[in-house]
């Protein structure tokens, strides 16, 4: 007996989108985890904690404008910093952990991805996702407060707002790194998920045992570390004797190692399979 | 007969997972923790004047407060839920014990597993500080507080974390929950809150054998605390072991 | 009239809305039988109900004259090998079934003469102090047996024990199960979804399809089954029509359908056998070529189809 005939007939069309494939991941990452109901529940469930009591605070009580202060008590807020973490937690875990385990990384490489391609889209897509908790509240934060002040100065308003931005592009970004490398240590998302929470609870620990006979031991948690940072972007002044230098290094250290580890991961377990 | 099935798969499914968690790419979690908390604690020896008081509060913030619930929800929530998700639990549940018994199998086997994996790194850390500060008859009180306390405390958290791993497909998540928002942040609200924490009732207990630092100062009843966590033990296991019991697993 | 080893009466199992077993009535006596069904009939999910790993949803089933479900002592007497795999990597053979008679009771010298005789029977000796991660898929498929072996049982639950393995360790695992029957004497039940392996091993069947089951008893009933149902046979060539007028006065011929650029002929027959031994001399007489000729219903699907039809 023979085949039947296969109705199969070759694309000819034009790959016009090859550059951009890396989006694909992203999109895919994104809807995948709106689907996670534990994922939108922490967000929801911190977004009502963290930004909605804030907002209607601020937003009903008498104000001129929207101040330094009302965005950094907000930041500065550790039930924001469990949230952010739990939620980079369960974001981050399976993004690299589960195409390891299910071996669909060598799929992804298999069809001419370049691993930092495949890493950007990931990254992206992460990003996006927390963005949804860290970017998009804040600047709501920002945008109720100064449509409702009572004072003319919008043009203050507008700067703390700016300012707002670039410490919630800074939150966005600052755990997913280690929470990628950490997803790409482990095929199990679950251990991927409690390193994440290991490795971050550890440094604050260190660091609130050595901080009384330096200031510069906070550094190492890295709750203190963005709330330094978040004091820079808002023009407060930085605990005496803490070091700048200090600031630069260990923010380095959390974004950049993290991500060139990630890669070489990516190229051990993917290319050459 | 059944008697003798029963002892011997006991100890033949204690044994074997006891020594599936020991050979187990985990012990570099347990070796990094051991060499962090020596780093640490041998490191902050050299920079306080304070001797045994500091000991005793370094190893309550690292061993009690944070490794040792984090180690146990890392080896206890995922003990039955991987072999019931690689499907390795085929054997023991086409046996002839009883589930029931099965389940204190794995039980035993952690909480062993546990304790001596707390003991080293509890141990590590304060022959670190030791190391510094000297040795004496007074360091060697607290170390055996400790050990003592982490036993009790290994007991317990397993318990709670079996059964985790039994109920749930994802125990981690409800793990992490209990580890970091309930017992951190709710117990760390003052007030009766702290009570329905397994850290409160451990340090309570522990105070009636470590006379050093803020594990002494705790307010309560030893021996309430005791009853407390052995009640709750008790009743994890059984809620454990009774799911176990009823569990399909297809 | 010895009591069957296994009793199902109008069992049923469902996960869900996936319905795993539907009214599924069954009578399993001693010896070999063979389950046969295709992927997703209900093989796997009998296996486990009898083995007391999942819980019917309604009807009964007796195995050895118990019921399964939250009683484990039968399962002294059951040995389950079940279709995917689960032995510990880390573990050799030796270890593995140490710890797998341990769970039985045995200890001691006992249990250590009695893993000797089943390595032997597997012919794992060899093997045995080697790590299991690095044996290949007809040893663990051995070893999986070995552990189901180990305490001795009365009834033996193979799942699949043929899947993925190459011929020549087919050819070992189906004389291994009828090595196991006749010299050891245990009761097995095996399953497949190819049912010329099963015959390999055992005449009695029970055919399972979408959770029922079809049909038991002896294979050669069960194929004339088939045959007591017209076959749908296609034949393909030149001069088709002069065949059509040939066949049309044959007896075994129940219906004719020739396309319309009379190249391709289906024809429905009542006795298959006497088909095949006269078409030769049919397309001599009629000067017909024929470039294609395939019986349709000469697979399993069909069998079922027929069976679930009926």
């Amino acid at each position: 007996m023979g085949l039947d005939p296969i109705r199969y007939k070759p694309w000819k069309g034009q790959r016009t989108e090859h550059a951009k494939r890396f989006l694909v991941i992203t999109d895919h990452v994104f809807r995948q985890k709106l689907r996670s109901k534990w994922l939108l529940g922490i967000i929801i469930l911190g977004s009502i904690l963290v930004w909605v009591f804030p907002i209607l605070i601020f937003s009903l009580s008498p104000h001129d404008s929207l101040t330094t202060e009302m965005m950094l008590e907000t930041l500065q807020n550790d039930v924001l910093f469990i949230f952010v973490l739990i939620a980079a937690s369960l974001v981050c875990a399976d993004l690299i952990s589960e195409d390891l385990r299910g071996n669909s990384l060598v799929l992804y490489l298999y069809r001419a991805l370049r691993p930092e391609r495949y890493l950007l889209g990931k990254v992206l897509g992460a990003l996006l996702v927390m963005s949804l908790f860290t970017l998009i509240p804040p600047i709501a934060l920002g945008i109720a407060v100064t449509a409702t002040q009572t004072g003319p100065d919008y043009l203050a308003s507008a700067e703390v707002i700016a300012r707002t931005v670039l410490a919630a592009v800074l939150t966005t970004i600052f755990f997913v790194p280690m929470g990628m490398m950490l997803s790409s240590l482990t095929t199990k998302r679950t251990y991927a998920a409690v390193g994440i929470f290991m490795f971050f609870f550890t440094m604050t620990i260190v660091a609130g045992i050595f901080s009384e006979s330096d200031i510069n031991w906070q550094l190492l948690g890295p709750g203190n570390l963005l709330n330094f940072w978040y004091d820079v972007i808002f023009g407060e002044p930085l605990p005496e004797g803490l070091s700048s230098a200090g600031m630069a290094i260990m923010t380095f250290i959390l974004l950049v190692p993290p991500l060139i580890v990630t890669y070489w991961r990516i190229l051990s377990k993917g290319v050459g399979k | 007969m059944r008697t003798q099935l029963h002892t011997t798969g006991l100890l033949t499914l204690t044994w074997f997972s006891a020594k599936k968690l020991i050979v187990h790419r985990r012990w570099v979690i347990a070796l990094l923790i051991a060499i962090l908390v020596g780093a640490v604690m041998g490191y902050f020896a050299t920079e306080v004047e304070e001797g045994i008081s500091a000991a005793s509060d370094l190893l309550n913030i690292l061993v009690l407060f944070f490794f040792m619930p984090i180690l146990a929800l890392i080896y206890g929530a995922s003990m039955i839920r991987n072999e019931i998700d690689d499907r390795s639990i085929t054997q023991v549940l086409t046996s002839p014990m009883d589930r029931r018994l099965s389940y204190l199998g794995y039980y035993f086997a952690l909480a062993l597993v546990l304790a001596l994996l707390l003991m080293l790194v509890t141990t590590i850390g304060w022959a670190c500080f030791f190391a510094v500060k000297g040795f004496d008859a007074a360091a060697l009180e607290l170390l055996l507080g400790y050990l003592l306390t982490v036993c009790i405390g290994a007991l317990v958290y397993s318990a709670l974390f079996l059964v985790f791993g039994v109920v749930l497909r994802h125990p981690i998540y409800l793990g992490l929950f209990y580890v970091f928002i309930w017992e951190d942040f709710v117990g760390s609200i003052p007030g009766a809150a702290e009570n329905y924490t397994i850290r409160h009732h451990l340090l309570v207990m522990a105070s009636a054998w470590i006379d050093y630092g803020e594990v002494s100062t705790m307010t309560g009843e030893p021996w309430a605390s005791a009853m407390v966590l052995f009640g709750l033990t008790i009743a994890l296991l059984a809620i454990g072991s009774w799911a176990f019991w009823n569990k399909e697993v297809p | 009239m010895t009591d069957p080893v296994i009793l199902a009466n109008t069992l049923s199992k469902w996960y869900g809305e996936v319905i795993g077993l539907n009214s599924f009535n069954l009578e399993i006596g001693k010896g070999i039988t063979g389950i046969v069904g295709p992927n997703g009939s209900g093989k796997s999910t009998l296996f486990k109900l009898v083995t007391g790993t999942i819980r019917p949803n309604s009807g009964t089933l007796l195995v050895m004259g118990q019921r399964p479900w939250k009683n484990p002592e039968q399962l002294s007497k059951i040995g389950f090998c079940p279709d995917y795999d689960f032995l510990p990597p880390d573990l050799t053979g030796r270890e593995y079934l140490k710890f797998s008679g341990g769970l039985h009771g045995m200890q001691g010298t006992s249990l250590e003469t009695r893993i000797e005789e089943v390595l032997g029977v597997v012919e794992m000796k060899g093997a045995a102090d080697r790590k299991m991660g690095g044996y290949s898929k007809g040893m663990r498929q051995r070893m999986k047996i070995a552990g189901s072996l180990v305490h001795d049982p009365e009834l033996l639950l193979l799942d699949e024990p043929l899947t993925g393995t190459d011929p020549m360790v087919r050819r070992e695992i189906i004389d291994l199960v009828k090595h196991l029957h006749k010299d050891h004497g245990h009761d097995v039940v095996v399953s497949s979804h190819v049912l010329h392996e099963i015959e390999r091993m055992t005449h009695q069947v029970a055919l399972i399809y979408k959770g029922r089951a079809v049909a038991s008893g002896d294979i050669s009933e069960i194929r004339r089954l088939m045959s007591d149902h017209p076959h749908d046979i296609v034949l393909e060539g030149k001069e088709m029509l002069a065949l059509a007028r040939l066949l049309l006065e044959k007896q075994f011929t129940v219906s004719l359908e020739l396309s319309s650029d009379r190249r391709t002929l289906h024809v429905k027959v009542s006795q298959p056998e006497e088909f095949f031994d006269e078409v030769p001399d049919l397309i001599r007489e009629s000067g017909s070529t024929i470039e294609r000729m395939e019986s349709l219903d000469d697979d399993l699907e069909s069998v079922f189809r027929y069976l679930v039809r009926w």
